[in-house]
C-alpha cells in the first residue's frame, strides 16, 4: 500500500505558525511595543503626565496650545493639552499602563471566574448547572454597559481602576463561562473520561487532570479575543466620565476631554484616538490569528 | 407554539423582576442619600428627612422595593404628588415623572437605533456573503479589512472623527440636531445620517465576520453537496441551503445587540448632543439622578429580556428542530 | 455500450495527493455495479467525480455517460443531467438532508429542478415517492422534518428523492454504512426492489463484501485509487485474481465456514 504523506499542521509549532502570518506577526510587535511601552514608562518619558505647562498654551486664545497640531515641539513631541499644557505623549505612555492593566485584570477575572464556574456547572450539571446558567443568562440580557456606567457613578469615587476591574471582569466571565460549560459537559461524557472514571479516579482528580487541561485551549482563545473589548469598554466608560479619573491618565478620558476642542484642535482626539484604535486593532488581528492557530473549528467570532 | 410563548414570557417576566431588584439595591443602599439628591446642595436636616418621609426612604427596604414595583404596575402617589401609572418616580433635577422624560427621548434613540440596525445588517450581511462566495479574492480580503477596521474603532472615536471632517471641515453635513421626520423629513435624514453610520459601523464589521464564516461553514455541509447533486441551479443552492442556515446565529446574535444597542445610542447620543434616552441616562448619571437612572436602566432591561424573547421565537420559527423539543 | 463507462480517471488533489489513479469500470443499463475497497481506496472520490461534484480537484480521463463524454460538458450541462438522469444517495442521511425543510419540499425541490411541476403537483408526487420506499403515513409524514425520522426513514427519503425523476443511473455511495444492522437489511432489499421495478442501473460504492453479494451483478475492486480486479461477482468471489480480493473476501466472517480464532488482516499487494 502506498502511504501517503501526511503532514498535520500540529506538527508545527503555534508560535511559528502564529508568525507565518505576516498580518498576526505585525499585530504581535505593535502588541509587545505596547506592552514594553505601559511596563517602561517612566524610561520612556521624563514629563510627568500631571505636570502644567502654562508656557505651552496661549491664553489668549483660550488656552489652545501655541503651534501647529496641538503644539507639537521638540518640548512637547505629541503637543501638549489645552489650558493645562500637560504633555499628551506622557499622558499617552502612563495611559497605556492604565489601560492595558485594566484590560488584563478584566480578563484574568473573567477568565478565572468564567473557567471555574462553567467547569463546575458543565462537569456536575444538575442543580449547580442550573444556577450557574440561570445566572450567566441574567448577566448577560443585562444592558451592561448602562449598568456599569449606573454601578460605578453610584459607587465611591476611592480607587476607580480595581472598581473598574471588577465591573469589567464581573459582566465578562459569562461569555467565558459558556463556552467553558460547553466543553466541559462534552468532556466530562468523553471516554478519556470515563476511562479514568472506571479506574477509580476522584472526581477533583477527573476534573484538575482530565477536564481542565483540554479546555486550556478554548479558554485561551476567548481569552485572547476578550482583551481589544475590554480595552474599548473601559476607554468607553472613561470617555463617558465614569472611568479612570483625572489627573490619571487614559486614553478615552483624554478624547472625552478633546470634546470640547475636536474642531479647534483636532490634533487632541486624534492622537490618543489613533492609539487606541492601533492597540484595539492589533489585539483584534493577533486574537483572530491565536484562534485560527490553536482551535479553527470549537469558538467562533 | 402558544406554550413556548408563554414559557418564555413567564421567564422574562422573571429575570425582569431579579434585574429590578438588583438595581434598585445597587441605587437605594449606594451611600448617596437620595434624599440627599432630590433636595439640593444647601437643604436643612428638616428638609431633608421631609423628603426622606415623601418618599418613603424611612420604611424598610422591602417596603420601598414593594411600592415601587406597585408604582409601576398601578401608580403611586408621594405625599400629595400624584404619580400615575406606569410610574418609575420623579426626576431630582427636572421634577418631571421619569416615565414622561423616557417616553419623550424615545422617537429620536428609536430612529437612530433603527436606522442604524437596518444599515449594519444589509452592509454587514452582504459584505459577509460575498466574502464567503468570493472566498480568497480581493473582495473577501477588502472586505474582512474593513470588518477588522470597523470593530475596532470606539464610537464615539467615529463620531468624532466624521463630524470633523464632515461637518467641520467639508461641510457636507450640518451638525445633528433634534429633528422630526414628520416636520422636515430632508433635514431628519440629513441629522441621523452620521448617526446611523457611526452606530452601524461598528456592528456592520461584527456582521460581516460572523456572515463570513457561517456561510462558509455551511456551504462545506453535506446537504449543500445534496442540493448539488439534485441538480438545483447554483443560485438555488446557496439561497436555500447555504445562506437561509447561516441566518439563524445572526438572527441569536441580533437580538443580544439590540440590547447592547442602548448603550451604543448612550454614547452615539452624548457625542452627537441628540436628546435620546442615551443622553437622559449620561444626564443623570452626571446630575446622580436617581430615579431617572433607575428608570433607564429597568427600561434598557426590559428591552433586552423582550428582545431576547422575540429572538427566541424568530428562532422558533425558523429553526423546525427547536419547536419540536 | 455501457450506460456510464469510466477509462483512465485520475482524480488530483491540490495537497498533491493523487485519490483516483487511471481507473477503469463501467455500468451497464439495467445492472448493478460494485465498487468495493477499502477507506482511502478512491471509491468516494470516483463516485463524485461521476457526478461532477468534486471541488478544487483536477479531474482527467474520460468519462462517458449514455454517449456522452462528462467531463467536456459545462456546469450547466451537467447540472442539467445531475438528480434528472444521474442520481446520488449519500452515507449519512442525517447530515445530507437540510434541517430546516420539510422532507416531501426536498424531495419536490429535485422534481422542480428538471421539470416544470406546481408546487402542488410536485408535493403530490413527493408523497407518492415516499409511500414507494415505504414510509408508513406517508402524506402526513410529508410534512415533517428530517429530524423527526429515524435513520432509516431518512435513507429512504434519500433515495425516494434520488429516484423521483427515474434516472437511468443511481450512484449510491455507503447507502448502509451509517444504519443498524436490520435496517441495512431493509434498505437493501428496498434498493434490490426498486432497481426490479424500475430497472435503474446502479453503482454501488462499499466496504461491505456483503451488500456486494447481496445486490451487485459485476464488481470492481479497488485499491490505492487503482483498479485491482473486475468482473462479475459470481466469479470474482468464487475465484478471485489478486491477493488483495482475496483477502477483503477473508475479512467477512461466514456463518457456513469454520470459526477462525483471529480475522486475518488484508496483506498490501
Amino acid at each position: 500500500m502506498t502511504v501517503l504523506p501526511i503532514t498535520r499542521p500540529a506538527d508545527v509549532p503555534p508560535l511559528r505558525r502564529l508568525l507565518r502570518q505576516p498580518s498576526a506577526a505585525v499585530a504581535l510587535v505593535v502588541v509587545v511595543l505596547l506592552v514594553l511601552m505601559a511596563v517602561f514608562a517612566p524610561l520612556l518619558v521624563w514629563t510627568s503626565p500631571t505636570e502644567f505647562d502654562s508656557a505651552a498654551v496661549d491664553p489668549a486664545l483660550g488656552g489652545l496650545p501655541r503651534g501647529a497640531f496641538g503644539g507639537i515641539s521638540a518640548e512637547h513631541p505629541l503637543g501638549v493639552e489645552p489650558v493645562s499644557g500637560r504633555d499628551v505623549l506622557a499622558r499617552i505612555v502612563y495611559g497605556a499602563r492604565v489601560s492595558l492593566l485594566i484590560a488584563v485584570l478584566a480578563t484574568l477575572v473573567s477568565v478565572v471566574v468564567g473557567t471555574v464556574l462553567g467547569l463546575v456547572a458543565g462537569f456536575f450539571g444538575g442543580v449547580v448547572d442550573a444556577v450557574v446558567g440561570r445566572l450567566m443568562d441574567l448577566l448577560m440580557s443585562f444592558p451592561s454597559l448602562i449598568f456599569m456606567i449606573a454601578l460605578i457613578s453610584a459607587l465611591p469615587e476611592a480607587n476607580r481602576e480595581a472598581l473598574l476591574v471588577l465591573v469589567l471582569g464581573g459582566f465578562g466571565w459569562p461569555y467565558v463561562g459558556r463556552i467553558v460549560r460547553g466543553q466541559a459537559m462534552v468532556l466530562a461524557r468523553g471516554e478519556f473520561v470515563a476511562a479514568a472514571r472506571a479506574l477509580g479516579a476522584p472526581r477533583r482528580a477527573l476534573l484538575l487532570r482530565e477536564v481542565l487541561p483540554n479546555l486550556t485551549t478554548p479558554v485561551l482563545v476567548v481569552a485572547t479575543m476578550s482583551i481589544p473589548g475590554y480595552i474599548a469598554t473601559e476607554a468607553g466608560l472613561s470617555f463617558l466620565g465614569v472611568g479612570v479619573r483625572p489627573p490619571t491618565p487614559s486614553w478615552g478620558q483624554m478624547i472625552a476631554s478633546a470634546v470640547p476642542w475636536y474642531a479647534a484642535d483636532p490634533a487632541y482626539f486624534l492622537i490618543p484616538g489613533g492609539f487606541l484604535f492601533v492597540t484595539v486593532l492589533a489585539f483584534n488581528v493577533l486574537g483572530d490569528a491565536v484562534r485560527d492557530v490553536l482551535d479553527p473549528r470549537s469558538v467562533r467570532r | 407554539m402558544i406554550l413556548y410563548t408563554a414559557r418564555r414570557l413567564v421567564g422574562a417576566a422573571g429575570i425582569l423582576l431579579v434585574i429590578c431588584a438588583l438595581t434598585f439595591a445597587v441605587f437605594y443602599l449606594m451611600p448617596a442619600d437620595p434624599a440627599q439628591g432630590a433636595c439640593g446642595k444647601a437643604c436643612s436636616p428638616e428638609r431633608i428627612a421631609q423628603i426622606r418621609a415623601t418618599l418613603g426612604l424611612d420604611q424598610p427596604l422591602p417596603t420601598q422595593f414593594a411600592a415601587y414595583l406597585g408604582g409601576i404596575v398601578a401608580g403611586r402617589t408621594y405625599g400629595s404628588l400624584e404619580c400615575g401609572f406606569p410610574c418609575l418616580g420623579f426626576s431630582f433635577q427636572t421634577n418631571q415623572p421619569v416615565w414622561d422624560a423616557l417616553t419623550s427621548r424615545l422617537p429620536t434613540s428609536v430612529s437612530i437605533a433603527a436606522g442604524a440596525a437596518l444599515l449594519w445588517l444589509l452592509v454587514g450581511c452582504t459584505a459577509g456573503v460575498v466574502a464567503a462566495l468570493r472566498r480568497g479574492t480581493v473582495w473577501d480580503r477588502a472586505a474582512m479589512i474593513a470588518a477588522l477596521g470597523g470593530v475596532s474603532l470606539p464610537i464615539y472615536l467615529t463620531a468624532l472623527l466624521s463630524q470633523y471632517v464632515l461637518v467641520v471641515q467639508l461641510g457636507w453635513l450640518p451638525y445633528p440636531r433634534e429633528v422630526a421626520l414628520t416636520d422636515d423629513p430632508v433635514g431628519w435624514f440629513q441629522s441621523m445620517l452620521m448617526p446611523w453610520c457611526t452606530l452601524a459601523m461598528l456592528y456592520a464589521g461584527v456582521y460581516a465576520r460572523i456572515t463570513r464564516s457561517e456561510v462558509l461553514e455551511n456551504l462545506g455541509r453535506d446537504y449543500v453537496r445534496t442540493a448539488r447533486a439534485k441538480g438545483l441551479p447554483e443560485v438555488t443552492v446557496l439561497r436555500r441551503h447555504a445562506l437561509r442556515p447561516a441566518l439563524m446565529p445572526v438572527v441569536t446574535i441580533f437580538g443580544m445587540d439590540l440590547g447592547a444597542l442602548l448603550g451604543g445610542a448612550l454614547i452615539t447620543e452624548s457625542v452627537y448632543g441628540l436628546p435620546g434616552v442615551g443622553k437622559l441616562a449620561a444626564d443623570a448619571i452626571n446630575s446622580a439622578d436617581q430615579p431617572v437612572i433607575l428608570g433607564v436602566t429597568l427600561f434598557a432591561a426590559a428591552f433586552v429580556v423582550l428582545a431576547n424573547v422575540a429572538v427566541d421565537l424568530v428562532y422558533a420559527l425558523l429553526d423546525p428542530r427547536v419547536r419540536t423539543v | 455500450m455501457s450506460l456510464l463507462s469510466v477509462r483512465g480517471l485520475t482524480v488530483d488533489f491540490p495537497s498533491g495527493v493523487r485519490a483516483v489513479d487511471g481507473l477503469d469500470l463501467d455500468v451497464e443499463a439495467g445492472r448493478v455495479l460494485g465498487v468495493v475497497g477499502e477507506s482511502g481506496s478512491g471509491k468516494s472520490v470516483t463516485s463524485l467525480a461521476v457526478l461532477g461534484l468534486l471541488r478544487n480537484a483536477r479531474v482527467s480521463g474520460e468519462i462517458r455517460f449514455a454517449g456522452q463524454d462528462l467531463l467536456s460538458l459545462g456546469p450547466k450541462a451537467m447540472r442539467a443531467l445531475r438528480g434528472d438522469r444521474m442520481a446520488m444517495v449519500f452515507q449519512d442521511p442525517l447530515s445530507c438532508l437540510n434541517p430546516y425543510y420539510p422532507v416531501a419540499f426536498q424531495i419536490a425541490e429535485a422534481y422542480r429542478a428538471h421539470r416544470r411541476a406546481s408546487r402542488k403537483a410536485a408535493h403530490a408526487l413527493a408523497v407518492s415517492m415516499l409511500e414507494r420506499v415505504g414510509i408508513p403515513e406517508a402524506r402526513r409524514r410529508a410534512r415533517s422534518y428530517p429530524h423527526e425520522f429515524s435513520g432509516g426513514m431518512r435513507q429512504r427519503v434519500m433515495i425516494a428523492m434520488a429516484l423521483c425523476l427515474e434516472p437511468d443511473l443511481l450512484v449510491a455511495d455507503e447507502p448502509t454504512t451509517a444504519l443498524d444492522v436490520t435496517v441495512q437489511a431493509q434498505v437493501l432489499d428496498l434498493l434490490r426492489d426498486l432497481r426490479e421495478r424500475s430497472g435503474t442501473a446502479i453503482m454501488l460504492i462499499t466496504h461491505d463484501m456483503g451488500v456486494v453479494a447481496g445486490l451487485a451483478d459485476d464488481v470492481v475492486v479497488m485499491h490505492g485509487g487503482k483498479r485491482v480486479e473486475a468482473g462479475p461477482v459470481r466469479e470474482v468471489f468464487h475465484s478471485p485474481v489478486t491477493a488483495y480480493t482475496r483477502g477483503l473476501l477473508d475479512c467477512v466472517p461466514r456463518v457456513d465456514g469454520p470459526l477462525p480464532h483471529r480475522l486475518p488482516t488484508v496483506e498490501v499487494p
